[in-house]
């Protein structure tokens, strides 16, 4: 047996060897944000962009490389060497990525085509490292409150108009609760009514902390104040106190979810029959029908509720381009092109609006919920084209998810400016205390050990 | 003629620590009716697990996020197993798998007793030192010097993602032939071997390595299926390494894959992930059942070599 | 013999040495020294004390659940005398299953909500519904069942052959003396079977040291609270996710630092069980 492996092996290596070579002079662009190969339609979508694409600009290929990002992938790939040359993120990751040199500065790049000027000043805010930008938005997000229509119309909290359940009265005023009073209340009643938890709060994977923040200062909160040209950590400020003193009732009389141990994922398989409410982003709504399987017309969507009675903050930020440390200008060059035939451009182009139109195609074919979305330009021409567009393809009940989107360019609110993750992994730490010790929890003393993680995290990259 | 019965009476059980004369008494068959019961007891918990995997698997979405638990699903959907295996091409984990064990398995084979029939038999210079050393690889598991690990492999040119070639498995399979444990086994092995077979083939003038490849080799199959079995199943599990190493989709293996698709996103279903999971153990199955014989005289073999 | 001896170096010896200086530099890539900064920095990480401590809890649990249910199974295998085959391929069975499916299997049964597996087991019988992997304090012997469901199987085989290989002849002696089981068992059974424990005991001391998926899938991450994270993971975590190379081979060191006393105190109590051998053959004579 043996005898035989060794001569196979080797001829096995030589012809796999021969056949993995093929080098062309070509410019190769690695993209990362390439579609799952299991996701048939969109692959055969963004091979006739690469096409076109190539056709237009013969001196580059483009290259598929499917990366989704995650804090500790982005390590592994870095260390041997396989980050694409393009890849997505997180808003809150390039200030870190920068910092370890991971991607690289395209400020020279994006500014010769002049799309710094068309990009949403909060979102260049956000890219903007010593003054160079390093990275396009893709599109964004803002937390809002969902909820369940079906659930809370059967129990009597929505008014039934035409044989619906409505989010408005007859007088087309709110139905919906706008406060975290008030989703307590209606929690208080539904546990009793129905056995169905209120309210999904999350614990994990930094998931507690980042919604956890938006709560906080809807409270009135402040938890990063800066001093000079640092920040100072504030997470025990006592407005930020009273939110997970309501998080700690909710907890202790059984109205949020069951499990400890919450990501953000668990929402969509949540908010079909366990919960009323969750707090999600914008972006990922269709998700609820997608893989949750909960019709999207059972749902709502609506600005983030009060704790001082004031302010509906919507925490807002969203996917990032970002470019690999040592990719050529050259490849920066290309890859800004590419953006110009995939929709992700502010370019007015015959080939942006296609893109963008085959892309809504290709997700009404699929049978994919369509909404609104927040894009990542200012108003312009193109602005203006590309949401008449939407406006055509969108198959949701709009005045469901209104109230959200109507309001959102007042709500919004950036992330906390420094050291965003490791505030969330703090934050995380004193919601699952609290979720694990119940009565005893004190959330004063649990937000300023919180504070002190922060704070000499915040130290330490000062140094 | 002694002739097998399927249902054994004790008062024929001959050896082993309670026997015939044992169960005469009525307090002692208690005791085997425990055994038994014990038993039982152990093989649904170790079955248990799979079978629930299994039921899960097939359930719908809404049997998952709903309110109840029902253990078995409402419905049998078994053309989504076919659907599910299409749309990951789960094929190609297999066969990247199948290589990836059978290069392991050379590797492990060939370098290792080459090391320690050199250390065992042959005894160069400093051999002793070259135990020492191995022992402590024994000892710390490599995984845990990953980092400069993975940039030694990265420097000879392994990891260019470019490379679509199953010589990206070089440096896996290679790393099979470092392994501490077949080298002991393999050296324990050969220290026992008659040293006058070994004298009178050199005095014979063969090289060392004739010796080796022609009267060393020849006597060693149990040992070589000891550790090629060894080497199957290990390298069929391995994970962080390939998991750094394997970075293009179309190279994984079945266990990587697993992995790198529990991240993707948007995420799977809960019940089509616990599906490839399945899918990703049935074959181990499957090889078990065949070679259970084979598998289970060298799992036992283990300890007594020791 | 210089190829293996080349591989052993690349794959073992190299990275050993390179992690060892690298603990007392700044990163890979620069290669600055900078004494005892990164150890100073990992002493004064919660996360890191914490991953301490839990090596010792993880060693304590694997022992407790871990260590004797493969004993009782050999046991139970070598006597019983019906579908002896049988059993024997139902309990080895989780031994052919990869350990990543096996974490991603009992992760999903250790759910914490009232419709996964373990809740809806104690619900039925009646009791109520507790966190599961979600809590503090029971995550580590879930996971250290996880892998005993894993690893059970093969060990039992291993004491099966030891039990099988214990001489008749010398339980018949016992019987002809009148030894009552108990008695036999501790006279001839335990004594025969010593060397295996021994062995074995350390091997599931050392098979603890390599904890790294487990908590990273059920935790997830090492959670709750960084109450199931082991210091292999969190040296995989520094490196990958904090680019902190200095501090992920100072934590490889006191791991390295760690196994060394084990296979010390190890080596030693071996030295002693021998020892103890050759007198009592003296005071036999």
């Amino acid at each position: 047996m043996k005898k035989l492996m060794m001569p196979m092996l080797s001829a096995l290596l030589l012809t796999l060897a021969s056949c993995g070579g093929g080098s062309s002079s070509k410019i190769v662009l690695k993209i990362g944000f390439w579609p799952e190969p299991n996701d048939t339609a969109d692959v055969a979508m963004y091979e006739t962009w690469a096409k076109r694409f190539m056709a237009d600009n013969p001196q580059y290929e483009i290259q598929g490389m499917p990366y989704t990002y995650s804090t500790e992938t982005v390590g592994q790939k870095y260390a041997v060497g396989a980050l694409p040359d393009v890849w997505q993120t997180w808003f809150t990751e390039p200030g870190k990525l920068m910092e370890k040199n991971i991607i690289r500065s395209i400020d020279a790049q994006v500014k010769a085509t002049g799309w710094d000027k068309a990009m949403d000043e909060a979102m260049k805010e956000e890219l903007t490292f010593h003054g160079e930008l390093y990275g396009i938005p893709r599109d964004g997000y803002g937390l809002g409150l969902l909820m369940n229509k079906r659930i809370l119309g059967e129990n009597g909290f929505l008014p039934e108009i035409n044989g619906k359940y409505s989010i408005y009265n007859e007088d087309g005023s709110p139905a919906y609760p706008t406060s975290f009073a008030e989703i307590q209340a209606i929690s208080e009643e539904l546990v009793e009514l129905d056995n169905v938890r209120g309210f999904l709060m999350y614990s994990a994977n930094k998931n507690g902390g980042w919604v956890f923040s938006n709560m906080a200062w809807n409270y009135g909160a402040t938890l990063e104040k800066k001093e000079g040209d640092r920040y100072k950590a504030n997470l025990n400020d006592p407005a930020a106190v009273q939110a997970l003193e309501w998080v700690k009732e909710m907890r202790v009389n059984g109205l949020l979810q069951e499990a400890v141990s919450s990501v953000y994922n668990d929402w969509y398989s949540h908010i079909g029959e366990r919960v009323a409410f969750a707090v999600v982003g914008s972006d990922v709504l269709q998700n609820a029908k997608l893989l949750g399987e909960v019709s999207m017309d059972d749902l709502a969507f609506v600005p983030m509720p009060t704790g001082d009675g004031t302010h509906h903050y919507s925490l807002y930020g969203g996917t990032p381009f970002v470019f690999t440390k040592g990719v050529s200008d050259a490849k920066v060059e290309g890859i800004l092109k590419f953006f110009s035939y995939i929709g992700r451009s502010p370019e007015k182009s015959e080939n942006n609006l296609l893109a963008k139109k085959e892309g809504y195609e290709v997700a009404k074919r699929k049978n994919q919920p369509i909404l609104p979305t927040i894009m990542p330009w200012k108003d312009g021409e193109f602005l203006q084209e590309a949401k008449k567009l939407e406006a055509q393809y969108i198959n949701v009940n709009l005045p469901d998810y209104a109230p959200f989107f109507d309001a959102i360019e007042s709500n919004k609110h950036p992330e906390e400016p420094a050291l965003a993750q490791e505030m969330y992994a703090a934050l995380d730490t004193a919601i699952q205390s609290v979720f694990t010790s119940l009565e005893t929890a004190n959330c004063s003393a649990l937000l300023t050990t919180a504070n002190t993680t922060l704070q000499n995290k915040l130290d330490e990259s000062a140094r | 003629m002694k002739t097998r019965r399927i249902f054994p009476r004790l008062k024929d059980k001959r050896g082993g620590f309670l026997n015939f004369a044992d169960y005469r008494k009525a307090s002692n068959k208690v005791a085997y009716g425990f055994i038994v019961v014990f038993l039982l007891l152990f093989s649904f918990v170790a079955v248990f697990p799979i079978v629930f995997l299994f039921a899960s698997s097939m359930k719908s979405v809404s049997e998952i996020t709903g309110n109840t638990y029902t253990f078995w699903p409402q419905q049998w959907d078994f053309g989504k197993i076919g659907a599910l295996w299409s749309r990951f091409d789960f094929g190609r984990y297999y066969l990247n798998t199948l290589v990836y064990v059978a290069g392991a398995v050379v590797c492990a084979v060939l370098f290792n007793s080459l090391l320690a029939y050199a250390v065992a038999v042959v005894k160069p210079f400093g051999y002793k030192v070259i135990n020492v050393l191995v022992f402590l690889g024994y000892m710390v598991p490599t995984i845990l010097n990953i980092f400069p690990l993975l940039q030694e492999i990265r420097a000879f040119g392994f990891l260019d993602p470019d490379h679509q070639s199953y010589l990206t498995f070089l440096p896996l399979w290679l790393g099979f032939g470092a392994n501490a444990y077949y080298y002991m086994l393999f050296r324990d092995y050969f220290a026992r071997l008659p040293k006058s077979l070994v004298e009178a083939a050199s005095m014979d003038g063969a090289s060392q390595l004739r010796v080796f490849t022609r009267v060393v080799l020849p006597l060693s199959r149990p040992i070589i299926g000891i550790v090629a079995i060894f080497a199957m199943t290990a390298s069929y599990s391995d994970f962080l390494l390939p998991y750094c190493v394997l970075q293009s989709s179309n190279l994984q293996t079945v266990v990587v894959g697993i992995y790198n698709i529990s991240n993707i996103n948007p995420p799977l279903q809960m019940p089509d992930f616990l599906l490839l999971i399945l899918l990703s153990v049935i074959p181990q199955i499957v090889i078990f059942l065949i070679f259970q014989r084979q598998i289970m005289n060298v799992g036992a073999g283990k300890g007594s070599k020791e | 013999m210089i190829v293996p001896l080349a591989l052993f170096a690349f794959f073992v010896w190299v990275p050993m040495g390179r992690n060892f200086l690298l603990s007392f530099q700044n990163n890979y890539f620069d290669q600055e020294f900078v004494g005892l900064a990164n150890f100073a920095a990992i002493f004064a990480d919660k996360t890191f004390l914490k991953a301490l401590g839990n090596t010792f809890l993880y060693i304590l649990f694997s022992i407790l659940i871990g260590y004797l249910v493969p004993v009782f199974l050999g046991f139970l295998l070598s006597e019983v005398f019906h579908f002896a085959g049988i059993f024997r391929v139902l309990l080895y069975l989780p031994c052919m299953i990869s350990g990543i499916a096996v974490v991603f299997l009992f992760s999903t049964m250790y759910g914490d909500s009232s419709t996964d597996l373990f809740n809806a087991i104690a619900i039925a019988m009646g009791g109520e519904s507790h966190p599961w992997k979600g809590s503090t304090s029971l995550i580590i012997p879930l996971i250290v069942l996880a892998m005993t469901w894993r690893g059970a199987g093969s060990t039992a085989l291993i004491y099966l052959s030891s039990f099988q290989s214990v001489d008749d002849s010398m339980y018949e002696a016992a019987r002809m003396d009148g030894a009552s089981p108990w008695q036999r068992f501790i006279r001839i059974t335990a004594p025969s079977l010593k060397a295996t424990l021994i062995t074995l005991f350390v091997l599931q001391i050392i098979s603890v040291f390599q904890v790294f998926y487990e908590p990273l899938v059920i935790g997830p991450k090492g959670g709750p609270l960084d109450s199931s994270m082991s210091l292999l993971l969190l040296s995989y975590l520094y490196a990958f996710e904090d680019f902190e190379h200095g501090r992920s081979a100072a934590v490889a060191m006191v791991l390295v630092l760690i196994i060394a006393l084990f296979t010390l105190a190890y080596r030693l109590l071996l030295k002693v069980l021998s020892g103890e051998k050759i007198i009592k053959r003296r005071g036999k004579r």
